[in-house]
């Protein structure tokens, strides 16, 4: 292992100073290398400009980039890097969408004192990956309160999961839930835990809201999450570039491709890898297909949440058709494995894409006509207007995105911010509105639904001919790169440090990471009534794993029982 | 001879009081399903099948609320009350009985309401005053609109004047039939997706059946009355028994017709609730008054 002193000191001897080609960008670089001797490089590569800085000069560029507008923090990925460079290392990735460039800060901690000033106090966005930084590596944020965030509070001390001389069978000895001795403490013979006590109300994943409220006004709120931690990142280091995408696209149960289509594109960006046109025009048309598909759950539950259910039950009459065209397109209905590194493995054709059409058609004639009708219905207009407001400010502050952001008027879209996929093809408008609230949020999505239309007529047309994926590619260790989608919920980053055979260090930061510290402000002296729809105007999207656990307590084990086959087989599932 | 006609009638009226009013929400499930294009129910006797099988599972009753169980027979038995009242009031109308009832049908909210309050629960606690501040307002037009509805039959004859009267009061008294019925956009005291069931959150077994049960008897009672009211008022000359069926057959129109409106509307909340109604009823009130005035 290197030691971590003499590391720094071949950071340090081995500068490289690049001059970005945007104005801003090179703007922002010319003050950061103001810092002179704190600043030890600075890279370019499509669309990533890598800055190495001393940790020390962290809060101080943090603060300078404060002051610019129209930049904020996408992600922050912390590794450890010990077996390279002996150094953890703070990857924080700041986005400058009007030059579609990302600019990351990479500050190297040395291992014997792997601790770094707060910016919490500079970029409130910052707190939950400070956070999450401590509990998975044992990062030390100076000058501020570090509490349990991810990890469960019985977890033990000084056992980081990301760290490398952990594998997932060392961890899985090290944890385990207490589910045996809390049986035994209630005196259950044979007990089924299913982590419903969090539980959303309205969209019934564990998480929970402790709303304080005062007649019928909320006064406060608090929100409680990371309930289910799945270590998904720790997995995917396990795993071949290849089987990765099948994971990440189960990280979400609605808007999964997303996800592989992410992690795909951050190889590609970090190897170079130049993905056939017809893959790529593959990849935007499932993505909106999802998006189609997401947008009219997300306005089913929203209405269902407003009492209308004759909405709620058109809508999803209406989006069943879009499953059927998924599945048309990618042989499943949702999880479509089509994404793999350099290409996707299914091809679509001229009769499927006719097919295609006369579905869009149908949809849009449709949902049209949905939206006409449950808009104007009194009760749903009138809890809609004026309800869960979101200033503009504080959308900015902490960096939300999606049709949160857009809601509130923030102007912010991956796919023309940082052109992906097909994007670069096609026109389309971003919908934004200015009013914050949740009929703001809502009209944005019911926008998006024909935009997302338009976008697939355009998409269809020109699938151009040629090969669906590259013939080959070779991994090449310790290159990084990010890949951005605009997600239905908001941005998805993924961000990857490759490895010779697996993802060095893969972080996966989806939108509701982003968006959730605005729920608190959005109910704050809202109507309790409002508060469902208010949570749900995010859609927000927490890991969907409830299991059962059957604690047997005679012989000392514990089995685990997927919550689909407790529904199907009930009591004998148990047995 | 007319006796045993009068009890006949008495007996049939209230063995479909009695046994109408879950078939009625069976069938307004499957219209309301229909409305929103699934399949809805099994049979439209889906809703009896319901309380039949929760009557038969276990009592379960929290600590809190022990005398629950006597409240709400006593509901159960003042609902009993009613429907003879009500079916009493086909044969002989007169305001007294009209009063009882109104006052009968009060008694029988307030009772469930007291029982909500029991519980030591948030959400039950927070339903059940969203329902009882509908209620206050409803039944202040409950009480004001049924006298000027039958003002209005009793003093009707062909001019505008008097039609229009009727309208009005008839519009009113169906207005407020349809919020005491708590269909939406007023089922605020339970379906508020926050309080998980609200009012009646503590309710399960042979306790959520009964209440079940009086909730449905209370919902059909409210929207036979006017139409008892109407028809007894005018004095057809048809027999007693054709009386009493045609003011049922109309009452279940009306209730279906409830029935195709409530999946139309979304859910109010309670203050826009009580300023809709608030600004609604004394509208009406004072237009009526103007109109007669004239």
């Amino acid at each position: 292992m290197v030691s971590s002193e003499s590391a720094m000191n071949d950071i340090n001897n081995n500068e490289t100073f690049m001059t970005p080609s945007t104005s801003l960008v090179r703007d922002i670089v010319l003050k950061i290398r103001s810092f002179k001797d704190r600043v030890f490089g600075v890279e370019q590569k499509d669309g990533i400009v890598r800055i190495k800085i001393h940790r020390d000069v962290l809060p101080n560029i943090v603060q300078m980039l404060a002051t610019l507008k129209g930049i904020y923090l996408r992600t922050m990925m912390a590794s450890d890097e010990r077996d390279l460079e002996g150094v953890y290392r703070l990857y924080y990735v700041f986005g400058v969408d009007k030059e579609h460039t990302n600019i990351v800060l990479e500050a190297s901690l040395p291992q014997e004192d792997p601790s770094i000033s707060t910016i919490v106090d500079i970029n409130r966005a910052v707190d939950w990956y400070e956070l999450e930084a401590h509990d998975m590596l044992g990062i030390e944020f100076l000058n501020r309160e570090l509490y349990r965030l991810v990890l469960p509070e019985d977890w033990p001390e000084k056992i980081y999961p990301l760290r490398k001389e952990y594998n997932i069978s060392d961890l899985i000895k090290f944890y385990r839930p207490k589910a045996i001795e809390y049986a035994k403490e209630i005196g259950a013979e044979n007990i089924v835990t299913i982590p419903i006590g969090p539980y959303h109300p309205a969209l019934h994943e564990p998480e929970f809201f402790e709303l304080y409220i005062r007649g019928e006004k909320v006064v406060d709120a608090r929100y409680v999450g990371f309930m289910v931690h799945r270590g998904i990142e720790k997995l995917g280091e396990g795993m071949k570039y290849d089987q990765v995408p099948f994971l990440a696209e189960r990280i979400c149960g609605i808007c999964g491709f997303v996800h592989s289509s992410s992690y795909c594109q951050a190889v590609e960006n970090a190897l170079n890898i130049d993905v056939p046109e017809r893959a790529l025009f593959i990849r935007s048309i499932i993505l909106e297909i999802e998006r189609i598909h997401s947008h009219l759950l997300w306005v089913g539950v929203a209405l269902h949440l407003l009492g209308y259910d004759t909405g709620f039950m058109h809508s999803w009459r209406i989006r069943e058709k879009v499953m059927i065209l998924a599945e048309l397109l990618t042989g499943s209905r949702k999880t479509y494995g089509i994404n793999i590194v350099g290409g996707v493995r299914r091809d679509i054709d001229s009769d499927k894409i006719s097919k295609a059409l006369d579905v869009l058609k149908y949809v849009e004639k449709e949902f049209k006509q949905l939206v006409d009708i449950s808009i104007s219905v009194p009760q749903v207009n009138a809890r809609l207007r004026g309800t869960g407001i979101l200033p503009l400010g504080e959308a900015i502050a902490l960096s939300l995105v999606g049709p949160t952001a857009r809601g509130s008027g923030l102007d912010r879209d991956v796919r023309r911010d940082y052109p992906y996929a097909a994007y670069r093809y096609i026109s389309f408008k971003v919908p934004t509105y200015s009013e914050g609230d949740n009929l703001a949020r809502t009209l944005v999505r019911v926008d998006e639904v024909f935009e997302s239309i338009n976008m697939l007529y355009q998409l269809l047309d020109k699938v151009p001919p040629g090969s669906i994926s590259v013939e080959s590619w070779e991994p090449e260790p310790y290159k990084l790169g990010i890949g951005s989608v605009e997600a239905p919920r908001g941005e998805v980053i993924h961000v990857i440090l490759t490895g010779s055979y697996s993802p060095y260090r893969w972080r996966v930061r989806a939108p509701t990471y982003q968006n959730l510290p605005a729920i608190p402000i959005m109910l704050r002296n809202a109507d309790l009534a409002d508060a469902p729809l208010t949570i749900a105007s995010i859609d927000p999207c927490f890991s969907c794993t409830d299991r059962a656990i059957v604690v047997n307590i005679d012989r000392g084990s514990i089995k685990t029982i997927p919550i689909e086959i407790l529904s199907l087989k009930g009591l004998k599932a148990i047995r | 001879m007319a006796s045993l006609e009068i009890l006949l009638i008495l007996v049939v009226s209230m063995i479909l009081y009695i046994f109408l009013p879950p078939l009625l929400d069976g069938i307004e499930r499957k219209i309301k399903a229909k409305i929103q294009t699934r399949y809805g129910p099994p049979t439209i006797f889906q809703t009896w099948y319901d309380i039949l099988k929760l009557s038969s599972k276990e009592l379960k009753i929290p600590p809190t609320f022990q005398f629950s169980v006597f409240l709400l027979v006593l509901a159960f038995s003042i609902s009993i009350v009613t429907i003879y009242l009500l079916s009493y009031i086909i044969i002989s109308l007169d305001i007294y009985s009209i009063a009882l009832i109104i006052v009968l049908i009060l008694s029988i909210h307030s009772l469930i309401a007291f029982i909500s309050t029991l519980s030591s629960n948030p959400f039950s606690i927070i339903g059940i005053f969203r329902g009882l501040t509908i209620d206050i307002i409803n039944e202040m037009g409950f009480i004001a609109s049924i006298p000027l509805y039958y003002l209005s039959i009793k003093t009707l004859n062909l001019s505008i004047k008097s039609l229009l009267l009727l309208i009005l009061s008839t519009i009113f008294v169906f207005i407020v039939s349809y919020v005491a019925s708590k269909r939406l956009p007023y089922d605020l005291h339970e379906a508020e997706p926050e309080l998980a069931s609200g009012s009646i959150i503590e309710f399960s077994g042979p306790i959520l059946a009964l209440y079940l049960y009086i909730h449905l008897i209370d919902r059909y009672t409210i929207t036979v009355l006017p139409v008892a009211i109407g028809l007894s008022s005018i004095g057809l000359s048809t027999p007693l028994y054709i009386t009493m069926i045609l003011v049922h057959i109309i009452a279940i129109g009306i209730y279906l017709l409830f029935g195709v409106i409530a999946p139309l509307l979304g859910r109010s909340r309670i203050d826009i609730a009580v300023k809709t109604l608030m600004f609604i009823y004394p509208i009406i009130i004072t237009v009526w008054l103007v109109v007669k005035a004239l």
